[in-house]
């Protein structure tokens, strides 16, 4: 399949005040990733706090400018294209966000809120607009009286259907989904991801899910990519990846995800060490600090991304000797 | 039989708004035992943080404790935590019944080394002189192993990580030795790496301390993982409680076995739709006569909108607050 989003080497560092007497420094917030999103897919991107995920997703949507590095869009480079052109290519990608009470703003009712993209992007007459309104809120599950109302009237979940609306209303084909159900409540969020797919199949969207949940990420992803402090871990198709990870970081996430336990045995997994500095990263690979298979090499040489299995690749020096995960809920492949 | 540690009966908590009067705690009984940790589960807004409050009864203003008692047992002598003066509640206090939130920084003084911070609460109640209190409170951080304790105890809040913030809270919380803490979804804001360490902690300082737990949690991954016994609570009441195994293995209320449907799995099969519970949460203000849960349920009968169904013994210390739960191990 080909590619609908590529990125290339892209690095994103954020101006960092270091010291007291202000000595600039960096947050290397992505540091040299390169990642394909292909035609007609959800790629999960997962992590934990700080691994760069959601600065990789505005990165892709251009939202925030790469510090350096390429992302193609159809084939196009968008760091390349005029201001107009830009503009015009934004319909075609769009962003779910995570949480509905800071990305509606709280003065416009649904009605002008949904009716914005219209108003941007395309020359249609009220009721034309009136009528794809409607229309859209029915997809997403919500009634028309919806319409004349403001953010505040509705609940997170009737919130996040309406931002999802928003994100859909131009038809787009590539969307940015960034944590859409970690601030919901559980019954809730399975409504909302359920809708998610529903929408993805009706409209054959193109998706990077961004999430810190793994079961999430499994639920919603063919393909799945795991960053750690900035840095591409391990990417593969996701059964493959859950089943027989490659990356030693990927092993602790699955051992640390919390799953429900119906014969009351307890595992706690618990590995001593925090996410280093992204300001000072460790020297070579950067999950070093933190890593049981660590060795001497891995302070000196930082491992590239090798592909190790048909389209399952992985950041580790010792890819080849990373136990099999310990999650009693998963089976190995 | 000695009385359990920790005994609610009946508890009703209302909130008096400009908008009227909402009911968040209904009738809420439950026990924690010696050593126990009880897990208290439901989605946000079903009163689960208000119980915990009630209890030492830290409620804002607006919410007044309408009925029910707070037993706690201890030594022999019992005292209604509902009734104390507020004088001698502050001796429970963060002495005998401690807390910790799910936001460190906010709960945190950000001005106040965390050695002195950890060390308070001795001081406060008298227990100990300052020299003690520093004492004490290099010794608790070393009992929550937060590592090179010796600097850490002259640090501010911020120059620490969240997961090392958390166990400042908890070595706070810890230092009186008080025999019940309330932790309200201490893991949430953390990443799961770091969660498995504090859910790895508490129960390593259960074991050493038999400090008995009320683990709040909308997580039911982490409640299982923790929990001896765990209450289902939705808009106000509590719908289902008994033993944890039970609760996940076999549960008898359709809200709770909704909830534990609707949670994406590693063990399930992938990418299949996941179950739903149909619906919104309802808001207290427009709560329906009967079961409250009776909207959304998928097995409702119309004797369920009559009035609020009562709590029925589904198996041994099992209880579930539906008609049609079945009735199991009779």
């Amino acid at each position: 399949m080909e590619p609908l989003l590529r990125i290339e080497r892209l690095t994103k560092h954020f101006p960092a005040c270091a010291g007291a007497w202000g000595s600039s420094a960096a947050v290397h917030a992505i540091d040299d990733v390169t990642l394909e999103v292909r035609c007609g897919e959800t790629l999960g991107l997962v992590g934990e706090s700080g691994s760069g995920k959601t600065t990789l997703g505005r990165c892709a949507l251009l939202l925030v400018e790469p510090t350096s590095g390429e992302v193609f869009f159809q084939e196009r480079n968008l760091l390349q294209l005029k201001r107009g052109e830009l503009r015009r290519m934004r319909r075609h990608m769009q962003m779910i966000f995570q949480d509905p009470f800071a990305s509606l703003d709280p003065r416009m009712r649904v009605a002008e809120l949904l009716a914005e993209p219209f108003h941007i992007h395309e020359r249609l007459s009220r009721s034309e607009i009136g009528a794809r309104c409607r229309d859209l809120l029915r997809q997403v599950g919500l009634r028309e009286e919806a319409l004349e109302r403001y953010p505040h009237e509705f609940s997170g979940g009737q919130r996040q259907r309406i931002g999802i609306a928003r994100a859909l209303a131009l038809r787009p084909r590539f969307v940015v989904a960034d944590e859409p159900v970690s601030a919901l409540d559980v019954s809730v969020g399975a409504q909302i991801v359920n809708l998610l797919q529903d929408l993805q199949q009706q409209y054959n969207l193109t998706c990077l899910f961004i999430s810190h949940s793994l079961p999430v990420v499994r639920h919603m992803a063919t393909r799945v990519a795991v960053m750690y402090l900035g840095k591409l871990a391990e990417a593969g198709p996701t059964e493959e990846v859950l089943r027989r990870p490659m990356h030693p970081y990927t092993v602790l996430l699955l051992a640390s995800t919390p799953e429900i336990s119906r014969s009351g045995r307890r595992e706690f997994h618990a590995t001593p060490g925090e996410l280093p500095s992204a300001v000072r990263p460790p020297s070579g690979c950067r999950f070093r600090t933190r890593c049981p298979l660590a060795r001497p090499r891995c302070a000196d040489q930082e491992p590239p991304l090798r592909q190790l299995a048909p389209g399952h690749s992985s950041a580790c020096h010792f890819a080849e000797d990373v136990p099999p995960c310990l999650n009693p809920a998963m089976s190995p492949m | 039989m000695t009385p359990p540690l920790l005994e609610i009966r009946g508890l009703t908590v209302r909130f008096h708004t400009a908008r009227g009067v909402l009911s968040a705690v209904q009738d809420v009984s439950l026990t924690i035992g010696k050593g126990e940790i009880l897990g208290l589960v439901g989605e946000s807004g079903c009163g689960k943080s208000v119980t915990a409050l009630s209890i030492l009864r830290l409620l804002p203003p607006k919410a007044r404790i309408e009925a029910g008692q707070v037993l706690l047992s201890e030594n022999g002598s019992g005292r209604d935590l509902a009734q104390l003066p507020e004088h001698e509640l502050r001796s429970v206090r963060g002495a005998r019944i401690s807390m910790i939130f799910q936001e460190p920084m906010t709960a945190l003084n950000p001005v106040m080394r965390v050695g002195d911070q950890i060390g308070e609460a001795l001081l406060a109640h008298g227990l100990s002189n300052k020299r003690e209190a520093k004492a004490a409170a290099l010794d608790t951080m070393r009992q929550v192993a937060i590592p090179d304790a010796e600097r850490r105890i002259r640090q501010y809040p911020h120059q620490l990580s969240g997961g090392l913030r958390q166990r400042v809270m908890i070595a706070m919380a810890l230092i009186c030795r008080p025999s019940l803490m309330i932790a309200d979804e201490p893991t949430t804001a953390l990443d799961v790496t770091i969660q498995a360490q504090i859910l790895a902690l508490l129960a390593e300082l259960r074991e050493r301390f038999g400090l008995a737990l009320l683990f709040i949690s909308h997580d039911l991954g982490v409640v299982s993982q923790i929990a001896d016994r765990v209450a289902v609570m939705y808009a106000g009441r509590i719908v289902e409680h008994g033993p944890a195994r039970e609760i996940f293995a076999a549960p008898a209320h359709p809200y709770t076995g909704g909830l534990l449907r609707a949670a994406p799995s590693l063990g399930s099969e992938p990418r299949r739709r996941l179950a739903t519970i149909e619906g919104p949460v309802p808001s207290l203000a427009e709560l329906p006569p009967g079961c409250a849960f009776e909207p959304r349920c998928e097995l409702r009968a119309p004797e369920c909108s009559a009035a609020v169904p009562e709590l029925i013994e589904v198996g041994p210390g099992h209880w579930a607050r539906c008609p049609r739960a079945a009735p199991r191990n009779r």
